[in-house]
């Protein structure tokens, strides 16, 4: 009987059935509402929906028949179920993001038990790749990013830690209540745990101005953003609309805005919490005042030295905000008021930042004996150092400022009104009871729990419907955020009441509704389907689910896939984020609100400056420059490649096979097979016929060993060197098969070096750096010139990399080891990122021109801890990728890189031929048709890279480009 | 919500037909993420547009990054120089500034200024050149934001909001314009130093739209456009092939999909993005030009070459149908003049002065001046109250931008600040109310330029903005 009512008009049926459960018209908390409004579908409580009689034949659960009820009142009929390769490659894109290994895909296809779908969705949502896969779609929601989003956009050190605790948490298939609960007010649940306290950054990752001096509107702002997150996110309302008029659409009123806002109204951004456990700051305390004692004489008289330049920061600092702000911020805390508390704050934090600019070399720098004290001062604390605990990293935590509300306020033409806490009128429910905690409000639990309380109408179908959203594509809501009428209805009403019911009978178990809905019928349909006329007329946009909806690969999983394909993915499980260029999983990737990855951007991840609730999906010809023409895909597409021919060897069809297995998680066709070999061979004579030119310029590539490197057989040295200049076709080498080198690694050299710039330039021996000081790490080994700062022909070492606090940090490393020009040199460097103390680089120099010199060693310490190695920057030998200098003028003879810290004994002086674990170890043949397996010349000229003059490796190019047309294709970007 | 394009005539055939364009209006409408069936469309800015007829086709955006001084530049203030050295007055409404310098003294404008054209246009000794332009001018002495630093400011004059993540200007243009050449970015962003804007990338951003309507920032160098030519390793006839075969696989894979036609959009894409690699590159190919053209644009003289060359490619992208052309002068906040804004303003002034006289002009001679809209300014302007002696701090309350060509009436100047140049007083015109008119003098209404986002049906100007009406003579 339902069924009837379906056809001739959906939402008459939805009114009639919800009208029975409303409130009758009238007068609620006072406010008329229209009988509209009473009946507006998301405030009615959740049904207990009969399940259809529908769908014989074909449902294998509820939502089925859910979902054939209203096929069958349209008269169509579901889609055929998917073939395994359709199922497979589908259900690892949506619980990991990451497509099947060929594998996976054979264990799936040829799993003959009745159960292998079920078990295979076991097994998907046991694995830790669901958590990080499913941690985006909520990281998208919540506006999650790691940077403050303004001019500044200074990084957020500890913001990582959320992702991970929200990947953790849906790895453990947390309850969604707490979920919920945590990230609204861990600390008012008495909670201790940093891990779970960290939930809170929830109302912490909107964006902050560093030098905002309108504090009051500063603060307002934040509020706003905070209340309108909080609203979509876990209510589906869009409550923004609300912030300055009753919102024109929905029966929202202003208050109700600011009633909610009130629930949130007395947090603050605490800057001096821990990321530590109870008794980790406790003992931090007991260890750091014991160095305090030792060294509190010593302090005072430094900062003594420095007093008055801070007293004059701050107030500097206070005297650019407004009068009565500066007021607030003298008052003694306890006279302040709580609002005036969180502006006090907000001065505090921007004081903060000016006292930590003070540099005491700077200020001092008139008063020399000042600055002597000063300095012998330092020196004295440092004796200290070994008292010092290593300071605990800050907590991104929210917190209340004090037990006592800040009132919440509605302005209007009349003057203010103060607002309490409340929930939307129209609900006429009574609010929740507030209790106050020792040091918080208790406000944001109170709200916290209201909004998980089993029955509650809106946080149940909100989730459900976005579990929902993330399988298929579009929401039984397609407007997650917005459950209000402009917003989309509900397409499966009745449905998604019995799935929100069911959330709650599962213990709010997320995980068990992924079984749900994947184990129906209507997720197994094929996505292969033409509409059927009846479709096309009434449902063109598949909203009845007559076929799984085809869709493109978010970024993530564009760039995920392509890195696990290469074979390049690095496991990664948490810690701090990295360098997109790095090649672990998106989720990892530093988000950086100014400066978001290129890949990740051109392909529709969101920028975390607001709530988004589904992803665009566009095609433009900028992705499609990205991905024809940009290194990174390139690189991928060529590991690929390199992986698949070190297999086999020579182009084969099962080489063709298993790049389609491996792309498209199913095997080539006979004629697609056909296809893709006549064109690798095409494409292999097209590259093995490019111009080649490798001895113009009358400069030699190579130089005889004998010339430069007499007798040096020993130490392993071919019959020839590299004979590189600053000038001509023969410049740098560049190492393109680079494998994923660590940040700990080794470097030896066999060289020369006959001239030295007359300017500040460095001759670089190798290098994997643009020469860039911030942004992404890199690394240059080379010699110093002539106006050096370093003093001429100092052996040093550029670093950029994360130090300590996760700031990018450039640091030159330099040996004091004086190197002669014109004699043959055994160079060596051992870098050790920064671990306990302080990370080292060892420098190894020998002159080999005669076997009695002395092998010179020097140990200098850095800063750097990790992300030096950013692999898909160029490895060059003879220069930096950057510009025309820099360049090494002379022979190498050997060059091996290691990856792993090289003991004495281990070096190539030792021991020049064992086999230790070297990534690259090249010695030089002129007759080789590349100066070194894998890599090529490259030449710069004006800073244009043109093109190579030899391309090695014609099979592997080709075999690249068939790889590279597969990552470009279709199939591969898309689930179709 | 999902863009689940799939169009579903009676058949494909008739589909094609139907829609008028072929195959291309099937592409592009999956490009754009517009729907080509209005009964399908959610969007009301499908409806169409030009909603009535404004003159501009094209906008080029001159941004002074950092904040020029309105009160040494358009907008003189005898009583400053009278009362310099001394606080503000207690009759003046104490605004909040960025470097708390309300109370600092007042700082005398050492300009000389002259009314120029017939219609008396008031221009300081900075900008000589600027009086051959005079009447071609609409100065707006009264415009307002909201954002008292660079970050908010760029922002909102940019996006309308002093948060991040709305669309910017030209985004909206793009889209509620579409675009005239496929073959290039509708909306393309020129800066004249290495240093980044305010903000990023995202001042071009198309916040919550499709990425197909964000900016595209031309670069210096032979690569004009990021990733615009292939790898190095991939010479034209290797590339070729490459694509070829692509092309061959996307077409298998289509057989049996066709009515999906996002996968036809990409296999267009990919034919664009290769055309994009010849055509752009010939976009800026300023070889092409003559002596006297460049001369024009002050690109003989070392100081203003750099902004007259960004000038004159700002020409020849609205002639191959770029929409919203902008250029930065001084990215990275070179206008911000804290301190020193004699020696400051003097150089930046002169930078531009000549170029943008030469755009004018060259537009004006070629007949592209009615037809583009000139739009000049800063996120805000600079406080009378001096700061560290010599500079002036951030004004958003009170502020000049010029307009000109796009059908503007020129040689006018709109609005008022008060006495000192501090608060517009007169025809007040916030950001937004720039942007509403902007819209307008595209044919736009912007009341109906809407884009539907989370259920909010949303404007460029917030809902908040007026055409001015002075500016559009409409």
């Amino acid at each position: 009987m339902l069924t009837v009512i379906y056809v001739r008009q959906f939402w008459t049926y939805v009114a009639v059935m919800w009208t029975t459960a409303s409130v009758c018209a009238g007068l609620i908390n006072g406010h008329d509402f229209s009988q509209e409004e009473q009946d507006w579908w998301a405030v009615q409580p959740l049904r207990d929906s009969l399940v259809p009689e529908a769908g014989a034949g074909w449902a294998r659960n509820e939502i089925d028949r859910f979902v054939a009820a209203r096929l069958e009142a349209a008269g169509l009929d579901p889609a055929a179920e998917a073939d395994r390769y359709e199922l497979v490659r589908r259900a690892y894109f949506d619980l990991h993001g990451l497509p099947p290994t060929p594998e996976q895909v054979n264990n799936f296809v040829q799993d003959d038990r009745p159960d292998a779908w079920e078990r295979l969705i076991d097994e998907l949502l046991s694995n830790r790749a669901y958590g990080e896969r499913w941690a985006q779609h909520w990281l998208d929601v919540v506006r999650y990013a790691e940077t403050d989003g303004y001019r500044a956009d200074a990084f957020r050190p500890g913001a990582y830690r959320y992702r991970d605790y929200v990947i953790d948490s849906l790895n453990a298939d947390k309850a969604y209540d707490r979920f919920v609960q945590e990230q609204l007010a861990a600390d008012e649940l008495g909670v201790v745990d940093p891990e779970i306290l960290i939930a809170t950054a929830f109302l912490r990752h909107g964006i902050y101005e560093h030098n905002q001096r309108n504090a009051r509107m500063h603060w307002g702002l934040i509020m706003d953003e905070m209340t309108r997150v909080t609203g979509e996110t876990l209510l589906g309302l869009g409550v923004g609309c609300a912030q300055c008029h009753d919102h024109k659409f929905d029966p929202i009123l202003q208050k109700d805005y600011y009633q909610l806002q009130a629930y949130l109204s007395t947090t603050f951004w605490p800057t001096d919490r821990k990321w530590a456990s109870e008794d980790e700051v406790r003992a931090y305390a007991a260890k750091n005042s014991e160095w305090e004692e030792a060294t509190a004489d010593i302090r005072r008289q430094m900062s003594a030295l420095l007093e008055s330049e801070i007293d004059n920061k701050i107030s500097y600092t206070v005297k650019q905000f407004p009068e009565d702000i500066q007021e607030m911020y003298w008052k003694p805390d306890r006279e302040r008021s709580p609002y005036e508390a969180q502006m006090a704050a907000l001065v505090q934090r921007q004081v903060d930042a000016e006292i930590h600019r003070v540099k005491p070399e700077r200020v001092l720098k008139e008063h020399v004996e000042q600055l002597a004290e000063y300095e012998k001062l330092k020196a004295q604390l440092e004796d200290f150092a070994f008292l010092k605990p290593s300071d605990l990293p800050t907590a991104l935590v929210v917190s209340d400022i004090r037990a006592t509300p800040v009132p919440t306020f509605i302005a209007s033409r009349k003057g203010q009104v103060e607002v309490q806490p409340g929930l939307l009128t129209l609900l006429g429910q009574s609010p929740p009871v507030v209790k106050p905690t020792a040091h918080t409000t208790g406000r944001r639990l109170a709200l916290a729990k209201w909004i998980t309380q089993p029955d509650n109408m809106l946080s149940t179908r909100v989730m459900v419907n976005r579990i929902w959203q993330h399988h298929f594509n579009r929401g039984i809501v397609a407007t997650p955020n917005d459950f209000g009428t402009l917003g989309k209805p509900p397409s499966h009403p009745a449905l998604l009441d019995w799935l929100a019911r069911r959330l709650v009978e599962e213990g709010w178990r997320m995980k068990a509704i992924h079984r749900l809905i994947m184990n129906s019928a209507t997720y197994r349909q094929t996505a292969r389907r033409a509409a059927p006329d009846v479709a096309s007329e009434s449902d063109p946009d598949n909203t009845m689910l007559w076929r799984y909806p085809p869709q493109r690969l978010s970024a993530e999983q564009i760039r995920d896939a392509m890195l696990l394909v290469s074979g390049q993915l690095k496991a990664k499980s948490g810690g701090p984020s990295t360098d997109g260029k790095t090649p672990v999983r998106s989720v990892y990737v530093k988000k950086l609100r100014n400066t978001p990855d290129p890949v990740l951007d051109a392909f529709d991840a969101p920028q975390g400056f607001d709530s988004v609730p589904e992803r665009q999906q566009t095609a433009t010809p900028t992705q499609s420059l990205l991905l024809s023409n940009n290194d990174w895909p390139v690189a991928r597409a060529k590991a690929m490649a390199v992986k698949l021919m070190s297999q086999e060897k020579q182009l084969t069809p099962e080489l063709i096979n298993a790049a389609y297995q491996l792309a498209f998680a199913r095997p080539a066709s006979e004629a697609e097979r056909l296809a893709a070999m006549a064109f690798v061979r095409s494409q292999a004579a097209v590259i093995e016929n490019l111009p080649v030119s490798k001895k113009d310029d009358g400069k030699a590539a190579y130089v005889s060993a004998d010339k430069h490197f007499p007798a040096l057989e020993h130490l392993g040295v071919n019959t020839d060197a590299l004979n590189l200049s600053r000038t001509g076709p023969f410049q740098q080498v560049d190492l393109q098969n680079a494998e994923w080198l660590s940040d700990e690694f080794s470097i030896q050299a066999v060289a020369r070096l006959e001239s030295i710039y007359p300017n500040a330039s460095v001759n670089t021996l190798v290098s994997r750096w643009s020469g860039s000081q911030s942004g992404t790490g890199g690394w240059a080994l080379g010699i110093t010139s002539t106006k050096s700062a370093y003093e001429p022909r100092n052996f040093i070492m550029q670093i950029v990399g994360e130090d300590v606090a996760g700031n990018i940090t450039y640091e030159v490393i330099d040996s004091n080891i004086e190197v002669p020009l014109n004699k043959p040199l055994y160079l060596a460097v051992v870098v050790k990122p920064i671990a306990g103390q302080k990370g080292t680089v060892t420098f190894y120099v020998r002159d080999l021109s005669s076997s009695s010199n002395p092998m010179v060693v020097s140990v200098v310490k850095h800063s750097i801890t990790r992300n030096v190695q950013v692999p898909t920057s160029r490895l060059l030998i003879g220069g930096r990728d950057q510009g025309l200098s820099h360049r090494w003028h002379g022979q190498i003879a050997r060059l091996s890189i290691s990856d792993a810290l090289l003991s004495p004994d281990q070096l190539i002086v030792s021991e020049p031929f064992r086999e230790p674990d070297y990534v690259f170890d090249y010695t030089f043949d002129a007759t080789a048709e590349a100066p070194v397996p894998g890599g090529a010349w490259h030449v710069v000229e004006k800073n244009r890279v043109v093109a190579d003059d030899v391309i090695p490796h014609h099979e592997i190019e080709a075999m690249t480009d068939f790889c590279h047309a597969l990552l470009m294709s279709n199939e591969f970007l898309y689930l179709h | 919500m999902p863009c689940e394009r799939y169009d579903f005539p009676y058949s494909r055939r008739q589909f094609l037909q139907r829609a008028g364009g072929g195959f291309g209006a099937v592409a592009l409408s999956a490009l754009t993420g517009e729907r080509l069936l209005a009964a399908e469309s959610a969007n009301p800015a499908a409806a169409k547009i030009p909603h009535h007829l404004g003159k501009a086709k094209n906008v080029i955006f001159l941004f002074m990054e950092g904040g020029p001084s309105h009160i040494d530049l358009f907008d003189p203030k005898p009583l400053l120089n009278k009362l310099a050295g001394q606080s503000l007055p207690d009759s003046f409404e104490r605004p909040v500034t960025a470097m708390g310098e309300v109370n600092s003294p007042l700082l005398a404008s050492k300009r000389t200024w002259k009314q120029h054209g017939e219609s008396g246009l008031w221009i300081s000794d900075w900008l000589p050149q600027h009086a051959h332009i005079a009447d071609d001018l609409c100065v707006i002495r009264s415009c307002i934001s909201d954002g008292i630093n660079h970050a908010g400011g760029v922002c909102q004059m940019n996006t309308g909001s002093v948060f991040g993540g709305r669309p910017s200007l030209g985004a909206w243009v793009s889209y509620g314009l579409g675009t005239l050449n496929q073959d290039m970015p509708g909306f393309v962003v020129i800066k004249d130093t290495d240093a980044m804007i305010v903000n990023g990338v995202r001042c071009w951003g198309a916040g919550f739209m499709p990425a197909s309507y964000q900016g595209v920032l031309l670069e210096n160098g032979d690569e004009p456009i990021a990733n615009l030519r292939p790898a190095k390793t991939s010479p034209e006839i290797r590339q070729a092939g490459k694509l070829n075969f692509l092309r061959q696989l996307n077409e298998q894979h289509v057989q049996g999909r066709e009515y999906n036609t996002e996968l036809e959009a990409r296999i267009r894409s990919y034919e664009l993005a290769y055309r994009m690699q010849s055509v752009a590159p010939e976009a800026v190919a300023l070889e092409q030009e003559s002596e006297s053209t460049k001369a024009l644009y002050g690109m003989e003289d070392k100081e203003s070459e750099v902004f007259g060359r960004n000038c004159l490619l700002a020409r020849r992208l609205v002639e191959r149908g770029v929409r919203f052309v902008q250029l930065y002068h001084g990215a990275g906040s070179k206008w911000d003049a804290h301190s020193g804004i004699e020696e400051n303003h003097a150089k930046l002034c002169h930078q531009v002065d000549q170029p943008i006289v030469g755009l004018i002009e060259d537009l004006k001679q070629r007949g592209l001046l009615d037809e583009t809209l000139v739009i000049w300014g800063g996120e805000f302007g600079r406080t009378p109250m001096s700061e560290k002696g010599t500079g002036r701090d951030h004004n958003p309350t009170g502020f000049t931008m010029y307009m000109a060509g796009g059908g503007v009436q020129g040689g006018q100047t709109i609005g008022e600040t008060d006495e000192l140049g501090l608060f517009a007083v007169s025809e007040k015109l916030h950001v937004h109310d720039i942007h509403a008119t902007i819209l307008a003098m595209l044919g736009l209404d912007h009341t109906k330029v809407v884009y539907m986002h989370k259920g909010r049906p949303e404007r460029v100007d917030l809902n908040e903005g007026h055409v001015s009406e002075k500016i559009a003579g409409v």
